[in-house]
C-alpha cells in the first residue's frame, strides 16, 4: 500500500515541470466573402485519438481519406451554426493538410445552408463543441476576417467549453441601425457646431 | 422643415459617417488577423502521422476504481512526457466520478495544480483534509502547493503530518527544503546530508525524492559536487525530468554544454527541456540550434493565442535567454512570480531584473 501511495506522491513534486506546447488546439477561419464556409484545421493527433474507432500506429493520406466521411459526421455533429434560432445544415469535406509548429493538421472545409425562413435580419452564430467532451484543455482559435464590417470587425477569439456562441455575421438590421445612429450622431455634432457659429456671428 | 444649410450639414454628416465607418475602421481593424497557413495535398501512400503518444485506451464501460486508475496513469503520463492532452483527458474522465469521492477530489486537485490553478487546488485539498487529515496524497500535494505559493507555514504543517503518518524520510526532506527556502540553504544541505547518511526506514522512491532535494540545495549553495549529487537521483528515478533539467541547467551555467546535451538526450520535447537544449546547442555552436529556435518561437506564439498561464516561466526564460528581450521577459517573469514562487521562479525574476538594469 505504501508503495502505491508513494508513487502517487511524486505527482506533487516538481510543480515546475514543464509541459510541451502540444495542448490540443484547433484553428477556425471564417471570411465574410464566403459567409457560409468555415475552414477547420484539426490536429491529426486529435482526429486519431478521438474521432476514429481505433488509434493506429501510423496513418497514410489515403487511409485518412477513406475515413473522411465518418470523421466529417463527427465534426458536423459538434459544430452548430445557427441563423437566429434556426439550425443550419452542415457538411464537411477534407481538403488537405497543413502544419502548425511542426504538428500536422487535417484541413476541413465546413459548408452550411440555413433554412429559408431565417432571413437576413438574423445573426449567424457558431457554437463550437468539438472535443470538449474528450479533452478539457482543448481550445479552438477562431480567426474572423471581416474587412469592411465595422460593427463586428475582424478578430481572433479563443473558444472554450464555457464560451457562448460566437457571432460570425451580425444581422443586417443591426448594421443598418448602427449606421443610421452613427450618421445621426455625426449630423448632430455638426449641427451644434453650426448653431454655435451662427450665434457667434449674431453676437458679433 | 429643413432649410438649405441644414440640408448641406446632414449631407456632409452622412458622407463623413460613410467615410469613418465604412472605410477607415475596416482598414485599421482587418490588419490584425492572420491568414490561414497553406494547404498541401500529399501522395496517397505518404505516411502523414505517427502515433507517438501512449494514451491508455479509455473504455466507455469502466467502473469507478478503473476510472481512477486510468486518471492516475494519464496524470503520470502527463508528468513524464509533458503531454497536455493526457491531462485534459484525465480531467474529463474524472468528471464521471462523484465529487464526494475523496481520492477523486485529490486527483482533481493534482490536475488543477498542474494547470497552475493553485487556489482552486488548495481549496479542494482543504476540504479533503478536513474530512481525512491523514490522507497521504492530500498532505503531500498540499505541501507542494504551499511551497509553490510561498506559504511556508502551511507547507511545514503538511510536512509534519506526513511524518506523523510514517513518511519519516519525506518529512526530513521537506523540513530541510523549507529551511533552505527560508534563507538557510547551507545549514539545510548539511543537515539533509547527515540524514541521508543514516536515514529512517524508507522505500527507494522516498530516497530518490530526498536525494533530489539534496541536489537542489547543493545547486542553491553553488556546491561544486552538485552534478555528483544529481546522478544518484537520476539513477533511482531515470524519468525524473525535473531533476534532469535542473542538472542540465547547472551544466549550462558552468559552460558545460556537452554534459547538458548528454543529460537531455532521449528526454521528451517539453518546453523547459527544449529551451535548455537550445541554450546548450548554442553554447556548443551547433547548426541545429536555428531550426529548434524557429520551432520554439512558433510554439510560444501559438501557445500565446490560448488562455493558458502554464507557459509563463518558460516563455519568460525564452525571451530572456534566447530572444534578448529583457523587458518583455521581466513582465512575464513578474506575472509568473505572482502565481508561483519556487526557487527557479525567484531566480528567473532576479535575472530578468538584472538584465533590464544592464540594458538601460
Amino acid at each position: 500500500m505504501k508503495r502505491v501511495v508513494i508513487a502517487i506522491l511524486l505527482y506533487g513534486f516538481a510543480v515546475n515541470t514543464a509541459f510541451s506546447h502540444e495542448a490540443s488546439t484547433s484553428y477556425l477561419y471564417w471570411h465574410s466573402e464566403q459567409p457560409n464556409t468555415l475552414r477547420l484545421d484539426l490536429a491529426l493527433t486529435d482526429v486519431m485519438l478521438h474521432l476514429t474507432p481505433e488509434t493506429p500506429p501510423q496513418l497514410t493520406w489515403v487511409e485518412l481519406k477513406n475515413q473522411a466521411d465518418a470523421i466529417a459526421r463527427h465534426l458536423v455533429s459538434d459544430i452548430v451554426i445557427r441563423k437566429g434560432q434556426a439550425a443550419c445544415e452542415l457538411e464537411a469535406e477534407l481538403s488537405g493538410l497543413t502544419e502548425y509548429a511542426d504538428e500536422s493538421f487535417s484541413v476541413w472545409q465546413v459548408h452550411w445552408q440555413c433554412p429559408q425562413e431565417a432571413g437576413i435580419f438574423q445573426p449567424t452564430t457558431l457554437d463550437y463543441r468539438l472535443l470538449f467532451n474528450e479533452d478539457s484543455l482543448h481550445r479552438a482559435v477562431l480567426t474572423r476576417h471581416a474587412p469592411g464590417m465595422w460593427l463586428l470587425p475582424s478578430g481572433i477569439h479563443v473558444l472554450k467549453p464555457d464560451s457562448l456562441p460566437s457571432t460570425l455575421l451580425p444581422p443586417v438590421s443591426q448594421n443598418a441601425a448602427y449606421g443610421v445612429l452613427a450618421a445621426l450622431l455625426t449630423a448632430g455634432v455638426l449641427l451644434i457646431v453650426r448653431i454655435r457659429r451662427l450665434s457667434s456671428r449674431q453676437r458679433a | 422643415m429643413i432649410d438649405g444649410w441644414q440640408h448641406r450639414t446632414m449631407a456632409s454628416a452622412l458622407s463623413l459617417a460613410i467615410v469613418v465607418f465604412g472605410v477607415v475602421a475596416p482598414i485599421s481593424l482587418s490588419a490584425e488577423v492572420q491568414s490561414a497557413p497553406p494547404i498541401t495535398l500529399p501522395q496517397a501512400t505518404t505516411v502523414i502521422w505517427q502515433n507517438d503518444s501512449s494514451h491508455p485506451p479509455s473504455g466507455s464501460e469502466v467502473n469507478e476504481t478503473d476510472t481512477l486508475d486510468l486518471v492516475r496513469s494519464l496524470i503520470e503520463l502527463s508528468r513524464q512526457s509533458g503531454d497536455l492532452r493526457a491531462l485534459g483527458k484525465a480531467e474529463v474522465l474524472l468528471q464521471k466520478v462523484p465529487a464526494s469521492d475523496l481520492d477523486a477530489a485529490v486527483l482533481s486537485a493534482i490536475i488543477d495544480q498542474r494547470k497552475h490553478l493553485f487556489d482552486k487546488a488548495a481549496a479542494t485539498l482543504s476540504r479533503v483534509l478536513a474530512a481525512q487529515p491523514n490522507h497521504p496524497q492530500a498532505n503531500f500535494t498540499a505541501y507542494s502547493l504551499a511551497v509553490v505559493q510561498g506559504d511556508y507555514q502551511q507547507a511545514g504543517e503538511a510536512c509534519l503530518r506526513l511524518g506523523s503518518i510514517g513518511y519519516k524520510l519525506i518529512e526530513q526532506s521537506c523540513r530541510h527544503n523549507l529551511m533552505g527556502l527560508k534563507g538557510q540553504p547551507q545549514k539545510a544541505f548539511d543537515g539533509l546530508q547527515r540524514v541521508l547518511n543514516n536515514p529512517p526506514p524508507h522505500i527507494h522512491q522516498e530516497r530518490a525524492w530526498t536525494q533530489a532535494t539534496l541536489a537542489e540545495l547543493a545547486a542553491a549553495i553553488e556546491h561544486p559536487d552538485t552534478p555528483a549529487l544529481y546522478h544518484p537521483t537520476l539513477a533511482l528515478a531515470p524519468e525524473d525530468h525535473y531533476s534532469a533539467a535542473s542538472l542540465a541547467d547547472w551544466y549550462l551555467q558552468h559552460d558545460k554544454a556537452q554534459s547538458a546535451l548528454a543529460i537531455l538526450n532521449g528526454r521528451p520535447a517539453s518546453d523547459r527541456l527544449d529551451i535548455l537544449r537550445l541554450i546548450a546547442l548554442r553554447q556548443a555552436g551547433s547548426p541545429e540550434a536555428e531550426s529548434l529556435h524557429s520551432r520554439l518561437r512558433e510554439q510560444f506564439s501559438a501557445a500565446g493565442q490560448r488562455d493558458s498561464a502554464i507557459h509563463l516561466h518558460e516563455h519568460a526564460r525564452f525571451l530572456l535567454d534566447l530572444e534578448q528581450q529583457p523587458e518583455a521577459a521581466l513582465e512575464l517573469a513578474k506575472k509568473n512570480y505572482e502565481i508561483q514562487k519556487e526557487r527557479a521562479d525567484k531566480r528567473l525574476l532576479e535575472r530578468a531584473r538584472r538584465a533590464v538594469e544592464a540594458s538601460q
